[in-house]
């Protein structure tokens, strides 16, 4: 996974860090930010109300000077009678004296033909006369107001057209003398500050770029302004008509008072704050605007300067914790490449080292220990998985010898019609303890056995081999199966320290008379199905080969009829378990047991029919069955030779026919030619004979044998007749030699043998 | 295979219970004859706890009874069910076994 796929932890890790730091950053440079605008703009408003005050005081401090430089000329003037050069000297020097604010200084007397007014000109102090008839100093207000109010009095600012002609304001002291206890109006001292000096105080104030101060007069006109155009020509209450903000700072101001306010600046076009003093001495006011924007400007800078600090902050933090965060995981990476190939089968790859002893170094640690596990247990899963292939691969070798011990069915058997045989046998497991064996020491009999080694699998699959050796080897030498139980028992008890043990059905058949001699080795007892149904083929209690050296054997004898089946088996068959545990039995497996069947066709349904029981449930213990049916070597009827006892003849040859499978055409013919061979006997032969009929098959010929001890007769050297010379015995005659392929005669002593051969359909 | 054993005078009663099959006696075998082997005292087997007996079961019991009758000592088999009487019957060894109707009568033929 790499560092920025959004799932690494990498990536999660470092954008909650980042979040979070983020966030507190946040809330700290807000607090920061409103605490220190605030503190800003205290200082800022501190700062302008420290330079309104500086400004105040300068322009107080030339207003005063002028003041007391006029009530310095109005004590000399009241100490004496007016005399106009005195006056005129002191009026100039005062005038002339450096750094003075005052512009021009005149003492207006009604009492002296002049008024004596000087004043600052070009290149030095120019006179003028107040009282020439051009100005005429009584009809001016600076001088009328303090005439008539009788104190000393600043006037508003006006145009000097005077002497001077510029702007100026003027501080006017009535003069008055005591003479004679009698307080008379003598004449104004004035003194003049020129609009331009006070400008000239004003202008510092200007501390911000767009900020502006000015002054206005104890009536709202403006003294200073930066809009020269409204200097002495209009009021504050007429610009505030224009300007609503300013409607309220007027009145304040007006009203001689101070303070702070809002206002929306027309000079400017800026949010602003207005900060407005009076001025004591004239009644003025003082006003400063500051613009909003710049108050805060430091305010700004600073939040500026903040900001890219905490950008770079962020920056480094976020570098820092992926760095980090990185060479941590780094291992957990490399872990997970290495699991991933590990997966995939590579256990021999070498892990990521780890060296911290953090929970990543643990975790290496227990991978390392995994892929060993892994790595060995996958090594062991192979070699068992090798050895147990092998050990498979043997089985099947050792499952086909198996079979191939057992023996199969010798073609030339087919041809021997006394008698059919099937057998199977089918292993639990891939080997196993039952077997089967049959074959025909001479022509005349069929030895055959089952037989059941106890246990199964591998180590009964050995045993098997040996006992069925031994056992063919045994047989070979005697017909009595007993004997051959009786040896085997005793070879296998001579080295047999397990006391594995095997269960034997042997037994000999002659297939000519259908004698049955057999013998019981603790197996279960075969079946014998006759036309009577079936019963079990009980024997002495003797016990199975290969344990007790002391055991008996027994011989029993059963003669099977022509037809009769034995069905030998082992307990795998009745021992057969469904999923619900329940038996296969006896008693179904003789159910599927009938007469007429054939050997093969009964192990087949006596296998399907265990395989519908047990329903796919694995079978516990071998299966084996051997089905033997008795065909006959032939009927043998012995009968007088009367007329009388032709149905038994007749019951015999159907007999015969059925338990040969014979076609019905064959019986019928059969028939046919069996009656005229009897007739003629009992007809010619002679009185009480006996008369002896042979039915057999052979070689794919059905052969009757007739055998009577009557007078010579060869019927098949009898002449041939023509049709018209056909009697009712020559007709018959004529009829065997045609139906039979093969006639035969012969006079054996006494007896007439007649055979007559006919292939079988 | 689970069984318990217990010694009754000079005789070891052993009670095997539920299957005795290919399966299953080797290890009953084993185990039988690591606790008797060394004393070999008379064997008396209860076998009413079999439920089911195969011919390697029987095996079991036919080693057992040869070696022990070498010995001189007994076994005994005590209460088996009809179809494990019935194996033993099939393979015709009964003859060569003491059957007893139950412990008791096993221990009190001896």
């Amino acid at each position: 996974m790499k560092v920025w796929d959004p799932k690494s932890i990498t990536f999660k890790l470092a954008l909650a860090i980042f979040g979070t730091a983020l966030f507190v950053f946040g809330i700290l440079f807000f607090i920061n930010y409103v605490k220190t605008r605030e503190m800003i703009r205290a200082n800022a408003l501190d700062n302008a109300a420290h330079v309104a005050d500086a400004a105040a005081a300068r322009i107080e401090s030339s207003l005063r000077a002028v003041e007391e430089q006029a009530q310095a000329l109005a004590s000399i003037a009241l100490m004496e009678p007016i005399q106009e050069p005195r006056i005129r000297r002191m009026l100039k020097s005062l005038v002339s004296q450096p750094g003075t604010p005052v512009y021009g200084m005149g003492l207006s007397a009604p009492s002296q033909k002049v008024a004596p007014y000087y004043y600052r000109a070009a290149g030095g102090v120019a006179f003028a006369d107040l009282a020439s008839p051009d100005y005429d100093y009584r009809k001016w207000s600076w001088y009328q107001e303090p005439k008539a109010l009788g104190t000393p009095v600043w006037s508003e600012p006006y145009f000097d057209r005077g002497a001077g002609q510029v702007m100026m304001a003027t501080y006017s002291i009535p003069l008055y003398s005591t003479l004679r206890g009698k307080r008379e109006f003598i004449g104004v001292v004035s003194a003049d500050i020129a609009l331009d000096w006070l400008e000239r105080l004003v202008t510092p104030l200007n501390v911000f770029d767009k900020g502006y101060g000015y002054l206005i007069s104890r009536k709202g006109t403006y003294v200073t302004h930066p809009i020269n155009e409204r200097v002495l020509k209009t009021t504050i209450l007429e610009v505030a008509k224009a300007e609503p903000t300013l409607a309220l700072v007027a009145e304040k101001m007006l009203a001689g008072e101070s303070g702070f306010l809002p206002h929306q600046s027309t000079v400017t076009g800026k949010r602003s704050l207005i900060y407005f003093m009076l001025l004591k001495s004239s009644g003025w006011s003082l006003a400063l605007v500051m613009p909003e924007d710049e108050l805060l400007s430091d305010l700004r800078r600073l939040n500026r300067v903040s900001a890219i600090l905490v950008l770079f902050g962020m920056v480094a933090l976020l570098l820092f914790i992926v760095l980090v965060l990185e060479k941590f995981t780094r291992p957990l990476r490399a872990l997970s490449v290495a699991a991933d190939r590990i997966g995939k089968g590579e256990f021999d790859m070498a892990l990521p080292t780890v060296r911290s002893q953090d929970e990543v170094g643990h975790l290496a640690q227990d991978f390392e220990k995994m892929r060993q596990s892994l790595k060995s247990y996958v090594q062991d899963l192979g070699r068992e998985t090798a050895a147990r292939e092998g050990i498979e691969r043997e089985l099947k070798i050792a499952r086909s010898i198996q079979r191939d011990i057992l023996p199969s069915l010798p073609k030339e058997w087919e041809k021997i019609p006394e008698f059919k045989l099937a057998a199977m046998a089918e292993p639990a497991k891939e080997v196993g303890g039952d077997f089967y064996d049959f074959f025909m020491p001479d022509p005349d009999h069929l030895f055959f056995l089952i037989a059941d080694v106890s246990g199964k699998g591998v180590a009964a699959a050995l045993f098997m081999a040996m006992t069925k050796t031994l056992l063919r080897h045994t047989a070979m030498t005697t017909r009595d199966p007993a004997e051959v139980l009786k040896r085997v028992n005793t070879e296998i008890v001579r080295d047999n320290p397990s006391c594995t043990f095997v269960t034997v059905f042997a037994a000999v058949l002659n297939i000519r008379d259908g004698n049955l001699v057999y013998a019981n080795a603790g197996h279960n007892p075969p079946i014998v199905v006759s036309s009577r149904g079936t019963r079990y083929l009980e024997s002495a209690k003797s016990p199975a080969c290969g344990v007790f050296e002391e055991a008996t054997y027994q011989a029993h004898t059963l003669r099977l009829n022509a037809g009769e089946s034995l069905l030998l088996y082992t307990d795998g068959v009745t021992e057969a378990e469904n999923p619900n545990q329940k038996m296969f039995s006896e008693e179904k497996l003789t159910a599927c047991l009938s007469y007429e069947a054939d050997p093969a066709q009964s192990i087949d349904r006596v296998l399907a029919a265990v395989r519908v029981f047990v329903s796919g449930t694995p079978p516990s213990d071998d299966l084996t069955l051997v089905a033997l049916r008795y065909q006959g070597a032939g009927e043998v009827l012995k009968l007088r030779n009367r007329v009388e006892e032709l149905p038994a003849l007749y019951r015999t040859i159907e007999r015969f026919c059925s338990t040969h499978g014979l076609h019905e055409e064959c019986s019928g013919e059969m028939s046919l030619v069996l009656e005229e061979v009897f007739t003629n006997v009992c007809k010619y032969a002679g009185s009480d004979l006996t008369v002896e009929f042979t039915l057999s098959t052979k070689d794919g010929f059905v052969e009757w044998k007739v055998v009577d001890t009557g007078i010579p007769f060869d019927p098949v050297e009898y002449p041939p007749l023509s049709d018209s010379e056909l009697t009712v015995g020559g007709k018959g005659i004529h009829l065997i030699r045609r139906v039979m392929d093969r006639l035969e005669y012969e006079r054996a002593g006494d007896r007439n043998v007649l055979i007559g051969r006919k292939r079988m359909k | 295979m689970q069984f318990t054993e217990k010694q009754v005078g000079d005789a070891m009663v052993i009670s095997p219970q539920g299957r005795l099959d290919a399966t299953t006696s080797p290890g009953f075998e084993r185990a039988v004859l690591e606790k008797a082997a060394s004393v070999q005292p008379h064997l008396v087997f209860d076998l009413s706890g079999i439920e089911y007996l195969s011919s390697a079961g029987l095996r079991v019991f036919a080693l057992v009874q040869k070696k022990w009758s070498a010995a001189g000592k007994r076994v005994v088999l005590c209460a088996p069910q009809p179809q494990v009487l019935k194996v033993f019957d099939l393979a015709g060894f009964t003859g060569f076994f003491q059957f007893a109707g139950s412990v008791q009568e096993g221990l009190g033929g001896e």
